[in-house]
């Protein structure tokens, strides 16, 4: 990733009135103090990357306005906060109110954006350190399965529960129906019911045998095998008997469909539609309400509302606020009209299955006795109207409540009753040698008529059968590879996070750490679970929780750790790492040894540091030099806060860039103040290395005049001698051109006249002895952050 | 700790994260993969259309059934 951040611009936000922090694609350490605006700047990143500042939001953040948090109190502004790239100089930028997500039309910009999905990934803050340790198992695997972008493993899943249950009542359904058409074979003498199409294929076979003599192989054999029953039948009565045969089998399988349920349905739903119209008046201006939506997210910078012609800045969040419910509204709205239009279908269907059924059976209504025929005439015709009259409903959309018609339930007790009669009559003409003729007649009639369909659903039976077979071994094989693919994330993760905790805390015997081992568990075994968090304490306690054993302050690092390695591991170089003071409650050596493994393990990471720590930043800075990494690094010092004018960093920043930067003809004379700064930081590195009688400071701040008091000049050349005789008059040299011209930094310091006698090569030869000094002392090993 | 699975999702380069989650995407796969085989209930096509499905990201349950059923819905 070649983009780097080169600037942040904000304006109106929070208590950072018109400020801008350049970093010119380094990295960045900002020290000031408790209300210098340190954690303004970290909230502006989160806003502009997220469109919201979390500690606004959530549990805890009780009844703050978070929007009225973001604005500045003096200039009242409408707040924003910008970021421009280097070295495309492009600039991105969010303004309150602009909640899409950040984007650009350029590609590597757009790719940078991308690479920063969840501000939770590369901010953290001071308060959020303990999260990692006390979330609970489910928050933390939520929070990590976030972090990691996994999300799509969980939903896969979920979709392969929902995949299962599908098939699994598509099976139900099938099975059902099977039986359904099964049970219409049922031997009434005997309770025997054919299992499936081969069981009563053999039934008609073992018929076939006994009245016709022949053994059929196959259903194509049926027609014969009913001819040679039909012969033998009594002529008198045969075609009443299988007339009555055929209407007593169609009378036994009931009305299709399920009419009641289906109008059930359509109720509720129509019910629940009255009460969303009744509290959305604006069900017809649906277009506009989306319009103005498009318009208000597209147009961020109006300052009049389209539609009402209202000025904005006070009224923006309500009325878009009021416009984005409407829209849920509506579209609930539609999602139920839609789902009452599909239910209506079905009915009509249902409905028109149910009249070409009685329809069919008006050929049968010779056999029944007058009143009956003219009773269910009649319900025919009643369900025909109610049918229509559907329909008619249904075109014109003036739906109301359904009412399921009488004359469905009369017309099933009505063909029951029939039904019936039909079988008293039908028995009473068959002779009773003939009856088990008869009954393999209406069998073999019945199989003939029926068994096309079982052998159909038999088929998509077994096909679903096996499909449900199928998903649910998949479904397994997926839970179990999920598990072993996360566990080996997870385990990624701890070896980092350990190795991290080591590096804070197993430096040597005196200090070894009491965290002998680290393991991420995930705890449920199907579908999203947790994570649980163990340690091994002093190679004693296996598996116990770190609260349980580690100190606050070790919790702290162990919180920190966890963070940095989820960063490191999934986070790519180049993209940023922001920690708003995530030291407080680590002691002066740890905060060190932090410094370390942020320049060794983040390194091509553009890091922004915020932290009160004075000793630190003196310490971070120092650490930097001794790498070589000053070009990598920019040093902000935040010296006061004011509500007019919010932070006011110190006149010179990244010291050595800006003395490098100055040394000319036209600024040398502004190099007081940054010089007095390299070299007391010179100093203050030396002192920490050699014994001086130096005066006690209370308040810890030390001048290059308190160590020139003392003689370090004179402990330092002899340091340097000792360690290399040979380079004595340079050493002398160097010394001399810092210590001897101690004038030089007092007269730029001031505006007196003396500053115009410093020449420029008088600074030039300042600035490159200390230099000389410097390395001379790092040579020699007696500074500090520099050779150990 | 599973050590050996570990090595094999060391990221190859220093690009990070998103070479850590193809290695996961693939270890996923693979081990979705070998599972499949050997259930004896999924056939060669159903386990190819899965691990197909699978390997574009978050799969719907349509999908899925699509996969196991091979028809196009």
């Amino acid at each position: 990733m070649s983009e780097r951040v080169r600037k942040i611009q904000f304006l109106h936000f929070r208590g950072l009135p018109d400020y801008e922090c350049q970093l010119n694609g380094k990295s960045i350490l900002i020290l000031g103090g408790n209300g210098k605006g340190k954690s303004a700047i970290v909230d502006g990143l989160e806003f502009l990357f997220g469109a919201r500042i979390s500690r606004f939001h959530g549990e805890g953040s009780g009844p703050i306005d978070a929007d009225a948090a973001m604005r500045n109190v003096h200039t009242m502004g409408e707040p924003s906060v910008a970021i421009t790239f280097t070295p495309t100089n492009e600039t991105v930028s969010r303004a309150l109110g602009q909640t899409s997500q950040l984007t650009s039309t350029r590609p590597l910009i757009r790719e940078y954006l991308e690479r920063h999905p969840a501000v939770g990934a590369f901010v953290l803050r001071r308060s959020q350190i303990l999260e990692f340790i006390q979330d609970q198992d489910a928050k933390r695997y939520q929070k990590y399965i976030r972090l990691l972008g996994l999300d799509w493993v969980d939903l896969t899943q979920r979709n392969f529960i929902e995949a299962e249950q599908t098939i699994d009542a598509q099976v139900s359904a099938l099975r059902a129906n099977l039986q359904s058409s099964l049970q219409l074979f049922r031997d009434s003498a005997t309770s025997w019911i054919p299992t499936d199409s081969n069981s009563l294929f053999g039934k008609c076979a073992e018929f076939a045998d006994r009245f016709a003599a022949m053994t059929p192989t196959g259903w194509e054999q049926l027609d014969e095998v009913l001819s040679a029953l039909e012969a033998k039948r009594s002529k008198q009565t045969r075609e009443r008997i299988t007339a009555l045969n055929f209407a007593i089998a169609r009378l036994e399988s009931d009305l299709p469909g399920n009419v009641e349920s289906s109008v059930a349905e359509i109720n509720e739903v129509h019910s629940n539609l009255l009460d969303l119209r009744a509290t959305t008046s604006e069900v017809a201006m649906g277009g506009i309400i989306r319009e103005g939506l498009k318009y208000y997210e597209e147009n961020v910078e109006v300052t009049q509302c389209p539609l009402c012609e209202e000025p904005l800045t006070d009224r923006y969040a309500s009325v878009f606020s009021r416009l984005t419910e409407r829209n849920q509204a509506l579209f609930k709205l539609r999602e139920l009209e839609d789902r009452r239009t599909g239910l209506f279908d079905t009915l009509v269907r249902e409905l028109q299955r149910i009249v070409d059924r009685l329809v069919e059976e008006k050929n049968d209504h010779v056999l029944y006795l007058e009143l009956d025929a003219q009773a269910l005439r009649q319900h025919y015709e009643g369900l025909e109207q109610w049918l229509n009259s559907v329909k008619v409903a249904y075109q014109s959309a003036s739906i109301d409540k359904l009412v399921t018609p009488g004359a469905l339930a009369e017309s099933r007790t009505i063909r029951w009753s029939v039904r019936e009669q039909l079988l008293a009559e039908r028995n009473a003409l068959i002779q009773p040698d003939d009856s088990a003729l008869e009954r393999a007649v209406d069998f073999l009639q019945r199989a003939k008529e029926k068994h096309g369909r079982i052998i159909t659903t038999e088929v998509q039976y077994e096909t679903a059968r096996r499909a449900l077979e199928a998903i649910r071994a998949a479904r397994e094989a997926y839970s179990e590879a999920r598990e072993v693919a996360i566990q080996q994330v997870f385990d990624q993760i701890a070896a980092k996070v350990l190795s991290y905790y080591r590096k804070l805390h197993d430096v040597c015997d005196a200090e070894a750490s009491e965290c002998t081992n680290l393991t991420l568990e995930p705890t449920a075994r199907a579908g999203p679970g947790g994570v649980r968090l163990v340690i091994e304490f002093l190679s004693k306690v296996a598996s116990c929780d770190a609260r349980a054993f580690l100190s606050e302050g070790h919790l702290d690092s162990l919180g920190l750790c966890l963070y940095l390695a989820t960063v490191r591991i999934f986070n790519p170089p180049g993209s940023l790492l922001v920690l708003d003071d995530v030291l407080t409650s680590v002691d002066k050596e740890h905060r060190s040894r932090v410094a370390d493994l942020l320049l060794e393990e983040f390194s091509g990471f553009q890091i922004i540091l915020a932290t009160h720590d004075d000793h630190w930043f003196g310490v971070f800075q120092s650490k930097v030099q001794a790498r070589a990494e000053q070009s990598k690094w920019t040093f902000k010092r935040i010296v006061r806060w004011t509500v007019e004018h919010g932070p006011e960093s110190a006149a010179y920043e990244g010291t050595w860039d800006w003395i490098e930067s100055h040394l000319g003809e036209n600024s040398y004379r502004e190099l007081g103040g940054p010089l007095r700064l390299v070299l007391e930081d010179f100093l203050k590195r030396v002192g920490d290395k050699i014994e001086l009688r130096v005066r006690y400071h209370i308040d810890g701040r030390y001048t290059s005049g308190d160590f020139t008091t003392a003689g370090i000049q004179k402990e330092i050349l002899s340091k340097l001698v000792e360690s290399d005789p040979s380079e004595e008059a340079e050493a002398k040299q160097d010394m001399q051109r810092v210590f001897g011209t101690g004038d030089l930094i007092n007269a730029l310091s001031h505006d007196n006249p003396a500053r115009l006698e410093v020449t420029l090569n008088d600074a030039k030869d300042f600035v490159s002895s200390l230099k000389s000094l410097t390395q001379r002392c790092q040579q020699a090993k007696i500074i500090k952050g520099i050779g150990g | 700790m599973n050590q050996s699975n570990q090595q094999s999702l060391e990221p190859a380069s220093d690009s990070g994260a998103i070479d850590l989650r193809m290695e996961l995407k693939r270890a996923l796969i693979a081990e979705f993969d070998r599972r499949l085989a050997e259930s004896g209930t999924v056939s060669d096509e159903q386990r190819e259309r899965l691990c197909r499905a699978i390997g574009q990201g978050a799969t719907s349950s349509s999908e899925l059934m699509a996969a196991i059923t091979g028809s196009s819905e």
